[in-house]
């Protein structure tokens, strides 16, 4: 059996990180929670992860995806896959039902809305974490 | 006004210019001058006028010429008409094509100051009008999705635990636990479905009108029919959309007419018996697109038909159990609808379905430009009004 993955969480929101941590956790992942983007970006540069689960509205607003282009742009996490969510599918999701992200948004991304159903969010984290493997047949 | 009210006087005669240049001398505006229509709409773009005084009797194009363009460019400039044929019918028609006011020639000159100060008081009034609507649109919109965001945040929160508490439990619930608490994510399930209803609800039609392109029905109608594949499946539900080809197109904003069509069709899902069907039937009659949505549910009573368009008016819904709505979705669609220039209408047969029909004004392959409907589409009702 293959070392457990390891995810990274970064939302400002405490209740809704349990919620979701627990059914991740019982479906044997390793989780790290940061609760605000600053936190979060040291942590993912201070070990390596192999995927993020992003909020968009955190701090004054839109703060996640100033934190998805940041990543986007330093040479050590570019590859790092991110799956959004959030709770503002109005402005966003609503936009491109059914599709990835618009690439204009944030690049390579994936996007779910809150709350997510727990079969959806295994499901899309272990398709994002199998296209990361298969884009990097090695491993690091 | 923030700047001096900017005047543009279009007259063929030089004496006519260079007099009432002479009266408004001393006046705190900002005067230009044009010696034909043709130049003053140039003009008109350019120096962009608060106030256009122009005279009716000119060569090239005429005073009503320019009183329609000007409209077209910008219907919120005050025009002023003055001529020297003074006829009632004159006055009339040029009141009927938007002047604001009318002076017969000759004229004094403090009847002609008169005339422009009591312009540029209405232009005044006007750019205020338009700064505050916009401000309370603004306002509201801005607003609502604070709010919206502030009150969906802890019910995400409520749901996500939710959904880990049911499955972690799952082994040692008893029937009536887990029972209990599905009904319980059903019913923080539509609150929250409640909250991105009334969002929509608060969208500001000026922002979305800005937004009209050229949208083939084709795109809105297969989102939603995509969008709502799953709710379908789930109740076993066949849903089935025809668009003709050559595929219409119409003059709106894809994404608010998306929002419409999974309303409805959404609607028409929800309130139909397992094993039916729901039918999208997209036509092009004339000058019309039609878009049809047709269920074989319970229908709805002739006494609540004449309100179901009301914001939070709710039929109790027969047969179909545990379906109830919010009572906001129709009462956005049709808002949206009519934002469009477009229509929405129902006929139902209680115990035989409802059919949703959806007219929009078929799109031409001409920009109607911001005014939505000057020139194209062709179906857009004859009657002007100032908004």
């Amino acid at each position: 059996m293959t070392e457990r993955k390891r995810l990274m969480i970064i939302d400002d929101d405490p209740d809704f990180v349990a919620g979701m941590r627990a059914v991740l956790d019982a479906a044997g992942y390793e989780t790290e929670v940061a609760y605000n983007p600053k936190d979060g970006f040291a942590a993912l540069k201070a070990r390596p992860h192999d995927l993020l689960l992003l909020d968009i509205m955190m701090g004054r607003g839109a703060e996640g995806v100033m934190m998805a282009r940041k990543i986007r742009k330093d040479p050590a996490l570019e590859a790092l896959p991110i799956l959004i969510i959030t709770g503002i599918r109005e402005q966003i999701a609503f936009m491109f039902p059914g599709q990835a992200v618009h690439p204009n948004f944030v690049p390579l991304n994936e996007l779910i809305e809150k709350p997510v159903e727990p079969d959806l969010l295994l499901e899309r984290v272990a398709a994002l974490l199998k296209a990361a493997e298969a884009r990097q047949p090695q491993g690091t | 006004m923030q700047h001096d009210a900017r005047i543009l006087l279009i007259d063929d005669e030089e004496i006519v210019l260079d007099s009432c240049t002479e009266i408004l001398r001393d006046e705190p505006y900002d005067l230009a001058t044009a010696a034909d229509g043709a130049k003053g709409l140039e003009m008109v773009r350019g120096f962009r006028p608060d106030l256009v005084v122009v005279d009716l009797k000119m060569p090239g194009l005429s005073g009503f010429d320019v009183l329609e363009r000007i409209r077209e460019i910008d219907p919120t400039i005050v025009p002023i008409v003055i001529t020297g044929y003074a006829t009632v019918s004159s006055a009339v028609d040029a009141m009927k094509r938007g002047a604001y006011d009318f002076l017969p020639k000759p004229f004094t000159p403090e009847e002609f100051r008169l005339i422009v100060r009591r312009g540029a008081e209405k232009r005044a009034l006007q750019l205020e009008t338009i700064a505050l609507r916009r401000e309370r649109e603004a306002l509201r919109e801005h607003f609502a999705a604070i709010v919206s965001h502030e009150l969906k945040a802890p019910l995400a929160a409520i749901q996500q635990n939710l959904y880990a508490l049911e499955r972690e439990l799952a082994p040692v619930a008893t029937e009536d636990q887990r029972a209990r608490l599905g009904r319980t994510k059903t019913r923080v399930g539509d609150l929250l479905q409640l909250i991105d209803t009334w969002r929509r609800g608060a969208v500001d039609l000026d922002a979305v009108k800005a937004r009209f392109t050229a949208v083939p029905v084709r795109v809105p109608v297969d989102k939603a029919v995509e969008s709502l594949g799953v709710h379908a499946d789930r109740k076993a539900v066949t849903l089935v959309a025809s668009v003709p080809e050559p595929p219409p197109v119409v003059w709106g904003d894809q994404g608010t007419l998306t929002q419409v069509l999974v309303n409805i069709v959404g609607n028409a899902v929800k309130y139909s018996r397992e094993g039916s069907r729901v039918e999208v039937t997209v036509t092009a009659e004339g000058d019309e697109v039609r878009i049809a949505v047709a269920d074989s549910g319970p229908g709805i009573g002739p006494e609540d038909l004449p309100h179901i368009f009301e914001a939070f008016y709710t039929v109790q819904p027969g047969g179909v159990a545990g379906e109830r709505g919010s009572g906001l979705g129709l009462a956005v669609s049709r808002r949206i609808i009519e934002a469009h220039g477009g229509g929405i209408a129902v006929q139902s047969t209680p115990g035989k379905g409802s059919t949703f029909v959806i007219t929009l004004p078929a799109y031409r392959g001409e920009d109607p430009g911001p005014s939505g409907g000057a020139t194209a589409p062709a179906a857009a009702p004859a009657k002007e009004g100032r908004r």
